[in-house]
């Protein structure tokens, strides 16, 4: 069996997008958001995420309707929430054998769950049930992350949530630095989605290296169309999502503008709080992933 | 054995020795900073404590290896007097004139920063060129028979405040030398020159200087010019850059200073400031190998940067470029992975820099600079079991441990300096008086008094005391 992948940053930094380009490689599977290191088991992920916020729920609903049915129609998400709800008591490693299982041994599972990298304790939590997994850690400049956090908000009228994007972004980027130290050498890799994102071809065949899979033009040509992948498009309506919305919406790659995607300098502060300069810990981690 | 076997057949840790010391003038008392090999006789560049000095005074000691003698062939003068007012001002903001013991006179200079052989325009010999620090502005000594030296340069050239000159490089019959650290009033600055200048002469017996690039080749965030090596074909020079981490320059010095410089590398090898500056630079079997560094103890309290450990890198004739040691990473010349198999620090997180390098006998030398013994935050165990590592590579590619730090005493912190001589390679050790378990390190280390933390020192001042080993192959494989 293929080592799984995982995909780890804090939200809105380009996780969708990687992580659909990761998961169309011909050797790889390329999972919606399960978000099951949420919890030791599949009833505690559940338990933690709030109804209303079918955000979070949405992946692991549209997965198991697919893997079971080859289809995610409404009548098949209310069966894969059946089925859900009647294991609660699944392990996550059962629940990701089980996903193996579906899709076939050799097939590398990609998840990019925005909750992986939301506490350290979640990252070990997989770690633990995968000792020997990759973790792609994805970095974005704090700048156009914290924007791109209030403008998703914006846009679905989020009030729920007040937290300081400065705040998520160092939250999580220092859950995954302190899980990376305890991670073999070549274990862990770190990348910054501008720079795969402006040259996807260059850093798409480096990332295949690293994870001793097909490097090659034809797998890097599938990788280059993440809209391919059944879970690139809005769901039925009780499991709409599964991913970042403006992923699903328009999921094709338009690599003339990821080629313009650029990076502000550090010194020009908190977009959101003129003249503010980001705090010294994000300056510090920012410095480190190459944005200064 | 055959010859050609012999080649390429690294010095193991059973093949070194402690040279023996020399009495009352023994220079295993004082920090040796540099070595160099000059007539026949090594010369050690050192920091001594004379009676009555408040501070450090340079000297240098040539060690005989045939009569196994020490001289002394230099010890800094006293500034004239009466003091210059700016003199006098920095002497008693640094606390080398205290009102209360009436100390009058300074030493002109208190640590030699690098040496080198070489021979100028107007040398009838090759010379030994010694740069040495001072608080009166860096200066650059010469010495004809290693026994008498003169300044060849204004102090700090063309900056008074520049605290001394370092990587003293021969290409293509000139001298280059980087501007080391600042003097302020209050204190030392060991990691930043006033500018990241870099200056070059065909003739510095007549103390003739030229800039030999723009100051940071023209990049405000290189901070300083750490390190310089030649090859064949080019003058390589490596930059400290806490923003971005290091870059790597070259030029072919052809036509007049300033020269055409194109960078080679940059964002620190594409650690960023993980990789902060070139700590040692130098070239083996016609490729560049660099060793990075970060300062103190390997977290830049400053910059806020680390902690981290060092790398090895190959910069290739081919203008490709290997990690041999370090973090695995992803960048635009490819997946760099350590083909060494080793992590940073040559898996060894107390690593924070490489200190030396040097190429004997076929094989390339890299001693470590190690913070484990120095950290009153470690216990003594931790701080015992610590120590500086010597590493060495017969093909560049393939690097194995050869001296540790079972070999070395208690409180070693670093290979310091590397000299390759025909009477063997000899290497200078650091070491560092640490406190005792439960002993406050203010009280024992008076050099970190003032400080916040002892982790604010620079590592340049850590070391209390030397010893000089030297590495032989047996007599059988050498006959």
């Amino acid at each position: 069996m293929r080592e799984p992948l995982f995909v780890i940053a804090p939200p809105r930094s380009y996780t969708s997008v990687v992580g659909g380009m990761l998961g169309q490689h011909p050797q790889a599977y390329g999972l919606p958001e399960v978000n099951l290191s949420h919890g030791d088991t599949m009833g505690d992920m559940w338990d933690s995420i709030p109804l209303a916020a079918n955000f979070g729920t949405a992946g692991i609903l549209r997965l198991i309707a697919e893997i079971h049915e080859g289809v995610q129609t409404e009548e098949a998400v209310v069966r894969a929430r059946h089925w859900i709800l009647r294991r609660p008591h699944w392990t996550a490693a059962q629940v990701f054998a089980h996903i193996q299982a579906a899709v076939g041994p050799d097939r590398m599972l990609v998840d990019k769950s925005p909750r992986n990298a939301l506490k350290a304790e979640n990252l070990r939590r997989l770690h633990r049930v995968f000792p020997r997994a990759n973790f792609l850690h994805l970095t974005r400049h704090p700048g156009t992350q914290g924007k791109s956090v209030l403008d998703l908000r914006k846009s679905y009228g989020d009030g729920s949530s007040s937290m300081d994007p400065e705040k998520i972004w160092l939250r999580a980027q220092t859950s995954i630095v302190d899980f990376s130290a305890d991670l073999s050498v070549g274990q862990y890799m770190r990348i910054k989605g501008e720079m795969l994102l402006r040259e996807p071809r260059l850093f798409l065949r480096q990332i295949c290296e690293w994870l001793d899979i097909d490097a090659g033009d034809a797998a890097i040509d599938a990788m280059l169309h993440p809209e391919t992948s059944p879970y690139a498009n809005l769901g039925p309506p009780s499991a709409p999502y599964g991913n970042d919305p403006n992923f699903l919406t328009n999921p094709e790659l338009d690599f003339e503008r990821l080629a313009r995607i650029s990076e502000p300098p550090l010194a020009a502060g908190q977009p959101w709080k003129p003249e503010q300069p980001f705090s010294v810990p994000v300056q510090r981690f920012a410095q480190q992933f190459g944005y200064a | 054995m055959t010859q050609e076997t012999l080649v390429d057949t690294p010095i193991w840790v059973d093949q070194f020795q402690v040279v023996p010391d020399a009495g009352s003038d023994d220079p295993l008392d004082c920090p040796a900073t540099s070595m160099v090999w000059f007539k026949d006789r090594l010369y050690v560049g050192a920091l001594v404590l004379r009676p009555g000095d408040v501070q450090g005074r340079s000297r240098i000691d040539a060690y005989d290896p045939r009569s196994k003698s020490w001289q002394v062939v230099y010890e800094s003068p006293d500034f004239p007097l009466p003091l210059p007012a700016e003199l006098a001002s920095r002497a008693r903001g640094l606390g080398y004139l205290p009102p209360d013991t009436g100390a009058r006179t300074l030493a002109r200079d208190q640590g030699v920063q690098s040496m080198l052989v070489f021979q100028g325009k107007s040398d009838s010999a090759p010379c030994l060129y010694c740069s040495v620090t001072s608080v009166g502005g860096g200066l650059i000594l010469r010495s004809e028979d290693g026994q008498n030296y003169a300044p060849v340069c204004a102090p700090g050239i063309e900056n008074s405040r520049t605290l001394s000159f370092a990587s003293l490089t021969a290409f293509g019959g000139c001298l280059f030398v980087a501007s080391f650290g600042s003097v302020f009033r209050q204190e030392l600055d060991y990691a930043k020159p006033p500018k990241a200048t870099l200056y070059v002469s065909d003739d510095p017996g007549s103390a003739q200087w030229t800039r030999a690039a723009e100051p940071g080749f023209g990049d405000a965030a290189n901070t300083g010019i750490s390190a310089l090596c030649a090859t064949a074909s080019h003058v390589y020079a490596g930059t400290c850059n806490p923003a971005r981490g290091f870059q790597v320059w070259r030029t072919k010095a052809a036509g007049t200073a300033p020269f055409h410089w194109e960078k080679v590398l940059e964002n620190g090898a594409w650690r960023y400031n993980h990789n902060q500056m070139v700590g040692q630079i130098t070239a083996f079997g016609g490729d560049v190998y660099i060793g990075s560094a970060l300062p103190g103890f390997g977290e830049d309290l400053r910059n806020l940067i680390g902690p981290g450990a060092c790398e090895v890198i190959r910069f290739c004739a081919d203008d490709t470029w290997d990690l041999l040691a370090g973090e695995p990473r992803f960048s635009p010349d490819g997946l760099k992975a350590p083909l060494s198999a080793f992590g940073p620090g040559l898996n060894d997180r107390f690593n924070a820099g490489i200190w030396s390098f040097g190429v004997h006998d076929g094989c390339l030398y890299a001693g470590t600079r190690h913070w484990a013994s120095a950290d009153p935050g470690q216990s003594k165990a931790r701080r015992k079991a610590g120590g500086p590592q010597l590493w060495v590579s017969c093909n560049g590619t393939d690097w194995q441990q050869c001296l540790s730090q079972n070999v070395a005493a208690f409180g070693a912190i670093g290979v310091r300096a590397i000299c390759s001589t025909p009477s063997g390679l000899f290497l200078a050790m650091a070491y560092t008086d640490g406190p005792e378990d439960g002993q406050d390190p203010a009280q024992v280390l008076p050099r970190l008094r003032g400080k916040s933390s002892p982790y604010e020192i620079a590592f340049e001042t850590l070391a209390d005391w030397s010893e000089i080993m030297v590495g032989q192959r047996t007599q059988g494989m050498t006959d």
